[in-house]
C-alpha cells in the first residue's frame, strides 16, 4: 500500500525519515552512545527499565 | 489491513505486555531501526491533530460559509488546545460525552437512509462493488485513504498490563475491533452508494451534509451537521491530547530536547509547551486539502505497519530451530499484508 501514497506524501515523508536519521547519528553522537528508548506508554518505560538493569546486572 | 492485524495479534500473543509498532521494531529489528520507526510514528501523531481539525472546519465552513475554513481551524484548535492545557479530567469526561452523541448520529443518519431506500427505487444494488467507472488503480488509491479509518486499532495493545489473560484477549481484540469497525464501514458506505451512487458531488469535501439534504430535509441536514460537529470536537480532543503526551513522554525520554518538551506545568500538571507544538501545527494545514494532510498520515502508519510486518518474519527466523512456527502464518501473510 506504500506504493499507493500521493508523491507529496511520500517525498514529505522520506525526508521525514532522513531527518529522523540524521537526528539519530547527532543523538548517539555517530552511534558512540546508546539509542534513546522512546515509551510510547507508561508501561513500556517500566520494562525497558527493567530490562537495562537485568542486563546491566549480568 | 486485516493481514497487518493479524500480524499485530501475533506479536502480542509472543509479547503479552503493553507494545506498539515501535516496541516491537526496537524488540526485533534493533534500537536504531526502532528509532526511526518510532520517529516515523511521531510524524502521525503531529499530523493527526492536524486533519482533525481540518475535517472539522472544512464542515464548519459547509454549514455557516460566511466564515473561511482558516478561520474555524483557529477557533477549533485554539478550544481544543485550550481544553487539553487546562486538564486531562475535564478533556476525558467532555470526550465520552461527545463520542455517545457521534455514535447516536451515525445510527440516525443510517436510519434515514433506510427510510429514503424504502421510497425511492435502487437503481443497482452490485453498482457500489463494480461498475463502468471503475478502474484498479482507482480503488487501490482510495483503498490508501480508506485504511486512515483503521488507524488506531494499535492503541488495544497499550492496554494488554490491566487485561485479565492478556495473550489470549488482546489478539481477540484485536481482531474483533477490526472486524466490527470493517462491518460499519462497509454497510453504512454501501446504503450511502445506494443512496447516491457515484462520486459526483458539488463539494465533495462536505458530501455528508448534502446527502444529509437528501434523505432527511434542510432541517434534519443542519441540526445533525451541527451536533456532528460539536461531536467530532471529541476526536479533536484526544488525538491532541495523545499527540502531547507522546511529545512529552519523549521528551522525559530525553529522544527530544528534555528542558522543553519533558516538563510539567506547576499547576495545571499538564505538559504545557508539548499541548502548544501540536496546537500550532493547524498554522500548516490552513490552506491544505484533505487527502494530502491524510497522505502524511498514511505514510506514518505504513512505516509502522510494514515494520509490524518484519517483526513477524524476523521472530520466525530467529526461532525457526524450534519448528513449531507455521512458515504460512508467519511469513508469507506478513508478507502479503502490505502490498
Amino acid at each position: 500500500m506504500i506504493t499507493q501514497l500521493s508523491e507529496h506524501a511520500l517525498i514529505s515523508g522520506l525526508s521525514w525519515l532522513a531527518i529522523g536519521i540524521v537526528y539519530l547519528v547527532w543523538l548517539t553522537r555517530g552511534f558512540r552512545r546508546p539509542t534513546p528508548e522512546m515509551s510510547f506508554t507508561q508501561e513500556q518505560a517500566v520494562i525497558v527499565a527493567a530490562e537495562q538493569s537485568s542486563e546491566a546486572a549480568k | 489491513m486485516l493481514l497487518t492485524a493479524l500480524s499485530y495479534a501475533r506479536l502480542a500473543r509472543i509479547y503479552p505486555v503493553s507494545g506498539s509498532a515501535y516496541f516491537y521494531a526496537r524488540r526485533n529489528l534493533g534500537s536504531a531501526a526502532g528509532f526511526l520507526v518510532g520517529w516515523a510514528i511521531l510524524l502521525d501523531y503531529l499530523f493527526l491533530p492536524m486533519v482533525a481539525w481540518l475535517a472539522q472546519s472544512i464542515l464548519l465552513n459547509a454549514q455557516f460559509p460566511a466564515v473561511p475554513i482558516w478561520l474555524w481551524m483557529l477557533i477549533n484548535a485554539g478550544l481544543t488546545t485550550a481544553i487539553n492545557v487546562i486538564g486531562i479530567a475535564l478533556a476525558d469526561r467532555l470526550n465520552r460525552l461527545l463520542l455517545a452523541v457521534s455514535t447516536f448520529l451515525v445510527l440516525l443518519f443510517f436510519a434515514y437512509c433506510i427510510r429514503f431506500l424504502a421510497g425511492n427505487p435502487v437503481a443497482s444494488y452490485s453498482a457500489p462493488f463494480w461498475n463502468s467507472n471503475s478502474t484498479v488503480a482507482g480503488i487501490s488509491a482510495a483503498a490508501a485513504i480508506a485504511a486512515y479509518s483503521f488507524l488506531g486499532f494499535d492503541a488495544v495493545t497499550t492496554l494488554a498490563e490491566e487485561t485479565k489473560d492478556a495473550a489470549r484477549n488482546i489478539p481477540r481484540a484485536i481482531i474483533w475491533i477490526v472486524s466490527i469497525g470493517g462491518v460499519i464501514f462497509f454497510v453504512v458506505a454501501y446504503v450511502m452508494q445506494l443512496v447516491h451512487p457515484g462520486d459526483i458531488f458539488d463539494d465533495a469535501q462536505a458530501a455528508s451534509y448534502a446527502m444529509s439534504v437528501q434523505v432527511g430535509g434542510q432541517f434534519f441536514a443542519d441540526w445533525t451537521n451541527l451536533a456532528g460537529i460539536i461531536a467530532g470536537s471529541a476526536s479533536c480532543l484526544a488525538v491532541q491530547l495523545s499527540s502531547s503526551r507522546l511529545l512529552f513522554i519523549m521528551g522525559r525520554d530525553g529522544v527530544l530536547p528534555r528542558r522543553l518538551f519533558g516538563k510539567l506545568n506547576g499547576r495545571t500538571r499538564t505538559p504545557v509547551f508539548c499541548v502548544l507544538v501540536t496546537g500550532g501545527m493547524r498554522f500548516l494545514g490552513m490552506d491544505m486539502p484533505l487527502e494530502t494532510a491524510t497522505g502524511f498520515i498514511n505514510f506514518g502508519a505504513f512505516t509502522a505497519f510494514t515494520a509490524v510486518n518484519l517483526c513477524v518474519i524476523v521472530y520466525y527466523l530467529r526461532n525457526y530451530a524450534t519448528g513449531q512456527l507455521s512458515a504460512v502464518r508467519f511469513v508469507v501473510m506478513p508478507l502479503v499484508a502490505p502490498s
